[in-house]
């Protein structure tokens, strides 16, 4: 699921699989480029020509039209317009990035496309769309409030894929004649993020100071002592992959640690925190000349950024605003609140959760990590001075590490 | 005693070893001190199944000339509670106590028709399952495997259960890299192999889901026979195009890998209490009204969705695009077709659905200790005082060491 990659990386995907995109997002954007597909979505890079885009905004609200053009609401009084719209009327939330790049007239923007699957029954799959694209959005936009590091949200649209040319009309009578088959993409309009995911860095840390370790030597010992059963282990052991532990990568940890309590403070809980959803904006130089490297390292920290909000959910109650609820005297909240706290602290203590099962799947023997990580988000809130709600603890005491019966 | 069918328990041809890309086997002088093949250089090995209501016994051959492993016989006998009630722990030991020793005579002597004593000259070893499991039904099973490893002086090996799935998957189906889902009644987990071991990248964080099938059955009052998961297939099979049944919108819970079902089933418990809920489709008279039916069908579309959606984000995650589903609701056709159609799309190939991976029987264990005898993995061939069995045992804490390190391939 990532989102966006640094352009060494990219592994261009030959084909999206899926319905065709919403001819309303082809018709709109001057180019666009599958990034990655997802288990749930496609993301588009899309270049939107903003001069091109004013005058062809007839055409493109006429080849919209039809229901489908009506602004979304987002949050507490947020208003999300829509692609047509935002070409025109950009919006508060957009018109920093489009004024920087005004120079170009075009906006690269990263469009995420979820689009109907047909396993699912045509129900749910409407509603889970379109409850994720906008609970992705409420998510980002008060994160962003909040001063997270996310990116921005540009737009919201709901867009068939079936309003298609004549060539592909054989296969929408196809998928009609199956049955009731949900035909509705959702898009999602976010900013482009530049830059590398954790999960790339990490690998590129592997990379370079893999030549360092030089474990000759100890086989060198066996081959002499003629020990046939411990070599061959040995060459097994030398196989494995171990993530590498320095100063950096811990100071990287912890600052997701930081990142993700800054997060949980705002009141919105991940759902699906993996070490590919969360950028580096600011990418070290991958030499391969490690002193060269260790030296432009030293002062160099990471910019990070979280990004896809997919399984977001936003909780009701801020850490910040709990406190102003209690002083203000509201009787209805303060009858709520122990039941809310104890919800949000289950959430994010699954969040972290779902951290440390992402660390140890991908990352093999990066305990020290997830322990630096968890450092992190610890001392963030007491630095805030409030509790977490004990959502570390929670981490290891309420779930089943070892629980499993066949 | 039992009397068993007469008929043939293993019917299937031998399966190559070639497309599964396993590690070379060694030969097996390099492990003399551990195990010795038969006269002809096969190796034969005997696995004994009993961690939840099914007690099997499998005999399993592995052809040196042909490259290949056989299932030789397969005998299984499941213990049905009755309807309103599960299976429990005491109950079913007595059932695997009663029925184990002769499942193991007619194993061997399906397997070796022509001898009279196949013990003394056929088998290598016995493999039994050490967990994870129900504690009763494991430590009969494990009994009848240690009383016999003493009397006929062969070596035992210890089977993790889901291991054992896995691994008849992969040999079943020459499936030599897929994504796994393992549904049954007391496991949910998606796996995919990374690294020396088979990595949990989802699993549920409560009950599993042939547990919420199984329960909610019970509430609804569907029988357990043949099992309360395929009666509720059969309820939501009910639904068609002439006469479709109703969608009842049910918590979705999906975290990250990870799926929830407790809420779930307490939900559709809680529907089943409403004045809107009728039992019988008959009865039905307004739109707002439901029926078991419609339940049974809601039920299947959303946990069903739900798997496959975990499914799907970890073949995304680990670029992988075969996908293998073993366990007892692995039978349901209902996600058999899901899990196509999304396989489908993604260019992916779903591997057939096979009694001899997706119901628990004595076969697969044996499948899964000859690999760990053949590559001679220290943490299965266990001595006698390890062979205490464990209720609690992950899928990532064996170390596969027939499969070549994925220097980070998923990672």
């Amino acid at each position: 699921m990532v989102m966006s990659s640094s352009s060494t990386t990219i592994t261009e995907p030959t084909a999206w699989y899926g319905p065709p995109p919403p001819p309303e997002l082809t018709d709109n954007a001057a180019s666009l480029e599958l990034l990655s597909q997802g288990a749930e979505a496609r993301v588009w890079l899309a270049t939107i020509d903003i001069s091109g885009a004013i005058s062809k905004a007839d055409g493109s609200t006429k080849s919209s039209s039809g229901g489908s053009k009506r602004s979304v609401h987002v949050g507490s009084g947020i208003n999300v317009p829509q692609l047509s719209s935002l070409a025109q009327h950009p919006s508060p939330l957009s018109d920093e990035s489009s004024s920087s790049s005004s120079s170009s007239q075009s906006v690269k923007v990263i469009v995420k496309e979820r689009f109907p699957k047909k396993y699912r029954h045509p129900a749910l799959d409407m509603s889970l769309t379109k409850s994720r694209t906008k609970g992705e959005a409420r998510s980002l936009i008060r994160c962003k409030r909040a001063e997270v590091a996310c990116p921005k949200v540009l737009a919201i649209a709901n867009w068939s894929n079936l309003k298609d040319n004549d060539g592909n009309v054989h296969k929408k009578s196809e998928t009609t004649k199956a049955g009731n088959v949900c035909t509705t993409s959702s898009c999602l309009f976010i900013e482009h993020v530049q830059g590398c995911t954790v999960r790339q860095y990490f690998e590129q840390r592997l990379e370079s100071t893999a030549t360092q370790d030089s474990p000759s030597s100890k086989r060198q010992r066996l081959e002499e002592e003629g020990d046939d059963s411990n070599l061959l282990e040995f060459k097994q052991q030398q196989d494995r992959v171990t993530t590498v532990i320095d100063s950096h990568t811990l100071c990287v940890a912890y600052n997701i640690g930081t990142l993700v309590g800054k997060m949980h403070a705002a009141g919105v809980v991940h759902g699906d925190l993996t070490t590919s959803n969360i950028m580096i904006q600011n990418p070290p130089p991958s030499t391969k000349d490690i002193t060269n490297q260790e030296t432009e390292e030293r002062s160099w920290e990471a910019d990070l950024v979280l990004i896809d909000f997919g399984l977001a959910t936003s909780t009701n109650s801020t850490i910040v605003t709990t406190a102003a609820a209690a002083s203000s005297n509201d009787a209805s909240n303060n009858s709520k609140k122990p039941h809310k706290q104890q919800h949000s602290a289950e959430e994010k203590a699954v969040d972290l959760y779902v951290l440390e099962r992402a660390f140890l799947s991908t990352h093999p023997e990066s305990e020290p990590l997830v322990e630096e990580v968890l450092k992190g988000y610890r001392e963030f809130f007491e630095g805030m001075g409030s509790n977490n709600d004990g959502c570390t603890e929670g981490r290891m005491g309420m779930l089943p590490r070892q629980f499993s019966i066949g | 005693m039992t009397s068993l069918s007469s008929s043939s328990t293993a019917t299937d041809p031998p399966c190559p070893i070639a497309p599964l890309h396993n590690l070379p086997i060694p030969p097996p002088s390099h492990f003399a001190h551990l195990y010795k093949p038969n006269s002809s250089g096969q190796t034969v090995i005997l696995g004994i199944e009993g961690s939840a209501n099914k007690c099997g016994v499998g005999v399993l051959c592995y052809n040196p000339t042909t490259q290949t492993y056989q299932t030789l016989s397969n005998p299984r006998k499941t213990y049905v509670s009755p309807a309103g009630c599960g299976f429990l722990p005491k109950e079913t030991a007595w059932h695997h106590q009663a029925h184990v020793v002769a499942l193991i005579r007619a194993a061997l002597s399906e397997a070796f028709p022509n001898e009279t004593h196949p013990h003394k000259t056929q088998l290598s070893a016995i493999a039994f399952t050490l967990g994870p499991g129900m504690g009763g039904p494991l430590r009969s099973c494990a009994m009848a495997a240690r009383t016999l490893s003493l009397l006929w002086k062969v070596p035992l090996i210890a089977v993790n259960h889901c291991i054992a799935h896995i691994e008849m998957g992969r040999v079943a189906t020459s499936a030599s890299d897929p994504v796994v889902l393992y549904v049954s009644g007391g496991n949910t987990q998606v796996i995919a192999y990374s690294d020396g071991r088979y990595r949990i990248f989802g699993e549920t964080i409560d009950i599993a889901v042939g547990n919420c099938l199984d329960r909610f059955a019970r509430v609804v009052g569907l029988s357990n026979d043949p099992s309360p998961g395929y009666n509720i297939e059969l309820e939501a099979r009910k639904h068609c195009q002439e006469r479709p049944l109703k969608f009842v919108e049910l918590p979705y819970v999906v975290k990250g890998m990870d799926v929830s079902f407790s809420g779930l089933l307490t939900f559709i418990e809680d529907l089943t209490k409403k004045k809107e809920f009728v039992k019988n489709g008959d009865e039905k008279q307004g739109e707002e009204q439901f029926t078991t039916a419609d339940l049974c069908y809601s039920l299947q579309e959303t946990i069903f969705a739900m798997l496959v959606e975990i499914t799907e984000r970890t073949m995304a995650h680990c670029g992988q695009n075969s996908v293998l589903i073993v366990g007892g609701v692995g039978c349901n056709k209902r996600l058999q077709h899901m899990m196509a159609d999304m396989v489908a799309d993604r260019g992916g190939t779903l591997c057939a659905m096979d009694h001899r991976y997706c119901i628990d029987n004595g076969a697969m264990i044996a499948q899964a200790g000859m690999f760990g005898l053949q590559f001679g993995s220290e943490s299965m061939l266990v001595k006698m005082e390890e062979t205490q069995c464990t209720q609690r045992f992950r899928t990532d804490q064996v170390e596969v060491v027939w499969r070549p390190k994925t220097r980070g391939k998923h990672a």
